[in-house]
């Protein structure tokens, strides 16, 4: 029984990512055939069907940009990049959709730029075994009785202090979680959450800002240059939703 | 002193004063103000009122609030609900005045005010917080009456999209147009904002709209034309929908401006684009994703005649309707006599900024690669056409060229060794191009977020430090217990007692009396056992009762359990033992009672 259920996840997952692979292909044969439109719907429904990879969203990416959706391109740049943060061509084509678009890179602290060293879950890998690892170390001989060793306090202390290091990355990655990217080109900014509110100044698709806060379908966005207003939630998506 | 030199003190001596006089005035006037600011605040006024107070059934006046006072509300007031009465925000105003030196702020707040039943419909007085104040707006009354015989319901601008009637493909720019409407009521003056709220399309749109006369549903109509761009981007049905933000007049009965204007927000009928996906089958070579009407120019070539080794320029002009800005440049495929560089492309737009369209110039740049009389290589080109639902050859024919032996070899390698260095020459700046695909999918995963905020995630951040408190709780016992060893020998005596008293039971169900009475004096010894911190076996009978003297019925009980088991081991006297299941509550009770003392 269990050996059957085993079977039925492996074929479950191996089927999964055979659509996806399926789609990567049909799409980057659409793709190089001049068929942008097809390409992106390739793309965009690998993405749909809950499989993610850099490479897909990076094709993604391109696709969108063929067909001139700027916001999109480069929300999915963004996603690729931040599962390769090592993807020189993805931040290459960050910085020519920006130069296109005339909009600037956004604005990131020390902390945050500190977060895009290392994938976010090598960052997390990281802190969780340094943190518990050196717990473990520092209390678990006491606890099992056993003799305490130099070697566990010295492997404690390297582990703690590694921990120390991936600090700044964490608290990046959880200011991180507030940028996103605005979708359509001449996207309102209002100046109070409603549909009749005045219009402070419209957004470029694919301008990058930052959440403040929330109420009903509006989102409080700050964008470079201190640009803040209200903002349609279907018009501004998360770069991790 | 000279004349010159009193004068000069004088004069010194005047401006010093003025200047301190002009700094006492100016303190005080500073002090007078912070005076007049302490103790003239008042609080804001405010008004409510209908315009004009006289409305018909169904169709809107407009609903007034205004705070005056140094301060202002922020917040948008909230009127009551009032049962036939509707009420729309439609903008607000502010003004400034400068009164007694204090600024007077005054905000109007617009509502539009549409009546369903006749008669007085009064929006009662209520409350706002302007600062840190809670005042009162009195309340309004509008007087509503039946609209005249024959009248016609209110009709509001109202915005449609026009698209050509027929399917659509994957990647095609259509031509739509947004239409507002002009009513009997109401004339579109502007459009601020038009936002897709549905359809899986890229939405163009171009605010300069134009006042036009247009046909539409087979009658005449007026109103502004806005030109839309629409491109599909997934097959199959997409329904179509847009927001529209519009600034409009409202029109008296007879057709006149009222001076009443506001902005609106509409929404665009639904309408639905059927998109198919380009014909898989028949396309030509050198289709490279144009969806449109185009023409190709002229073939241009920069010469007829040229030398071996140098450059031919050709250039190519692509014109028409359709995605023509995105059409990459085709290359060549048969380069056999030619050596052929990347194209450049460049696209300019057409005259009318708001027709979409253009013309792309594609500059192929070609080095012959012999002597001789030839022809440029032919090079594929192809669109689709939505129309006609068919792809379009537009292959450029080879463009005959004569090629003649170099003259100037000597002087292209003398030009050539005077040229600088790439590393003396002056950096230029680079524009940045897109990057091309990645061919690998690489490691699929399930979500691009990262695991920080994933319940899993968190629940394993729970697991280390519940095992150290488990291993903690886990040490602490075996500290208590090293400490304190009886502990161990009472649970211990509980859990032999519990059993012996369980093989007794069995032995009282089966009717087995011997048995009954070993494991009861089994039992008896071993709940005994921890009172005198020895082990069970080595019990007297003596210490046991020793034990239950507290108790007589315990005591008795098992004396009589202790006498009848002795009796069974020593004599055959079987019969004068009583019933297990009598002795048993007993036993019972007397191994309860040993339990609890230890």
């Amino acid at each position: 029984m269990k050996t059957f259920i085993a079977m039925l996840i492996l074929m479950i997952v191996r089927l999964h990512a055979e659509t996806g692979d399926a789609r990567f292909a049909k799409g980057t044969t659409a793709y190089t055939s001049g068929d942008f439109a097809e390409a992106v719907d390739q793309f965009r429904r690998i993405v749909e069907e809950g499989n993610v990879s850099a490479a897909a969203l990076h094709n993604l990416g391109n696709a969108e940009w063929r067909v001139s959706r700027p916001g999109y391109a480069v929300l999915a740049w963004e996603r690729a990049r931040a599962l390769d943060p090592f993807n020189v061509n993805t931040a290459a084509n960050l910085r020519f959709a920006r130069s296109k678009a005339h909009i600037e890179a956004p604005t990131q602290s020390w902390h945050e730029l500190y977060s895009t060293w290392l994938p976010t879950t090598a960052w997390l890998v990281a802190a969780t075994l340094a943190l518990w690892g050196g717990v473990i170390l520092l209390t678990g001989p006491r606890l099992l009785g056993w003799r305490r060793a130099d070697w566990h306090q010295g492997v404690a202390a390297l582990l703690l202090g590694i921990f120390l290091f991936t600090l700044p990355a964490l608290l990046g990655i959880s200011r991180r979680a507030q940028l996103g990217v605005v979708l359509e080109d001449e996207t309102p900014l209002r100046l109070t959450p409603t549909r009749e509110a005045e219009t402070l100044v419209k957004l470029t698709g694919g301008e990058v800002a930052r959440v403040e806060s929330e109420r009903g379908d509006y989102l409080y966005v700050r964008a470079d240059g201190d640009r803040a207003g209200w903002v349609l939630r279907k018009d501004f998506v998360r770069v991790w939703q | 002193m000279t004349d010159d030199g009193f004068r000069m003190t004088n004069c010194v001596r005047h401006f010093s004063v003025s200047r301190i006089l002009f700094c006492v005035t100016f303190a005080l006037l500073l002090v007078a103000s912070s005076f007049a600011q302490l103790g003239g605040e008042v609080a804001p006024g405010t008004s409510a009122s209908f315009e004009p107070p006289t409305a018909r059934i169904g169709r809107p006046v407009e609903y007034r609030i205004t705070v005056t006072g140094i301060q202002t509300s922020r917040t948008l007031p909230t009127p009551p609900a009032v049962a036939g009465l509707s009420l729309v925000f439609s903008n607000q105003t502010a003004s400034v005045q400068f009164l007694n030196g204090q600024a007077v702020q005054t905000t109007t707040f617009r509502y539009t005010a549409t009546a369903t039943r006749e008669g007085e419909l009064t929006v009662p007085g209520f409350e706002i917080t302007v600062g840190a104040q809670r005042v009162r707006v009195p309340g309004a009354t509008l007087n509503v009456v039946a609209p005249l015989p024959g009248e016609a319901a209110y009709q509001p601008v109202r915005a449609v999209i026009d698209l050509p009637k027929r399917d659509f493909f994957l990647g095609e720019t259509i031509l739509a147009r947004l239409l507002v409407m002009d009513t009997p009521d109401e004339t579109p003056q502007f459009v601020a904002n038009v936002s897709k709220t549905s359809g899986t399309v890229v939405f163009r749109t171009e605010l300069r709209t134009r006042r036009e006369q247009f046909v539409w549903e087979g009658k005449p109509a007026g109103g502004l034309v806005m030109p839309l761009q629409i491109t599909p981007i997934v097959e199959g049905e997409t329904e179509l929908n847009s927001e529209v933000s519009v600034h409009a007049q409202k029109l008296d009965p007879v057709g006149r401006r009222s001076g009443f204007a506001g902005q609106q927000l509409i929404m665009t009928q639904p309408v639905t684009l059927r998109v198919l996906a380009l014909p898989r089958a028949g396309r030509p070579p050198g289709f490279n994703g144009g969806i449109g009407r185009f023409t190709l120019g002229k073939p241009v070539l920069s010469a007829t005649e040229i030398e071996a080794g140098e450059p031919l320029t050709l250039t190519l002009k692509l014109s028409g309707e359709g995605n023509i800005e995105g059409v990459p440049a085709p290359e060549f495929t048969d380069t056999t006599d030619w050596q052929a560089y990347k194209p450049t492309s460049d696209f300019q737009r057409g005259e009318d900024p708001t027709q979409p369209g253009g013309t792309k110039i594609f500059t192929y740049t070609l080095v012959a690669r012999h002597e001789g009389k030839m022809g440029t290589p032919p090079l594929p080109m192809s669109f689709f056409d939505p129309a006609k639902r068919e792809f379009v050859d537009i292959t450029v024919p080879p463009v005959p060229v004569v090629v003649k032996a170099s003259t100037a070899a000597p002087v292209a390698v003398a030009a050539q060794k005077e040229t600088p260095s790439p590393a003396e020459e002056a950096p230029r700046e680079r524009e940045p191009v897109m990057t091309g695909l990645e061919e690998k999918p690489g490691r699929w995963l399930t979500s691009a977020s990262p695991v920080l905020w994933k319940p899993w995630f968190l629940a394993l951040q729970a697991a280390p430090p519940v095992l150290l408190l488990l291993l903690w709780a886990w040490r602490k016992r075996q500290e208590y217990v090293a400490a304190h060893p009886e502990f161990i020998i009472r649970r211990r005596a509980r859990k032999a007692a519990r059993k012996a008293l369980a093989q007794a039971r069995a032995a009282a169900r089966r009717g087995n009396a011997p048995e009954f009475l070993r494991a009861g004096v089994g039992a008896l010894c071993e709940a005994a056992a921890p009172l005198d911190s020895t082990r069970a076996g080595s019990l007297t009978r003596s210490e046991v009762l020793h034990a239950l003297r507290d108790d007589e019925r315990a005591s008795l009980a098992a004396r009589a359990i202790f006498d009848h088991a002795e009796v069974t081991k020593y004599t055959a006297a079987a019969a004068e033992i009583p019933k297990p299941a009598v002795l048993l509550p007993e036993l019972e009770h007397a191994v309860e009672k040993l339990s609890a003392k230890s």
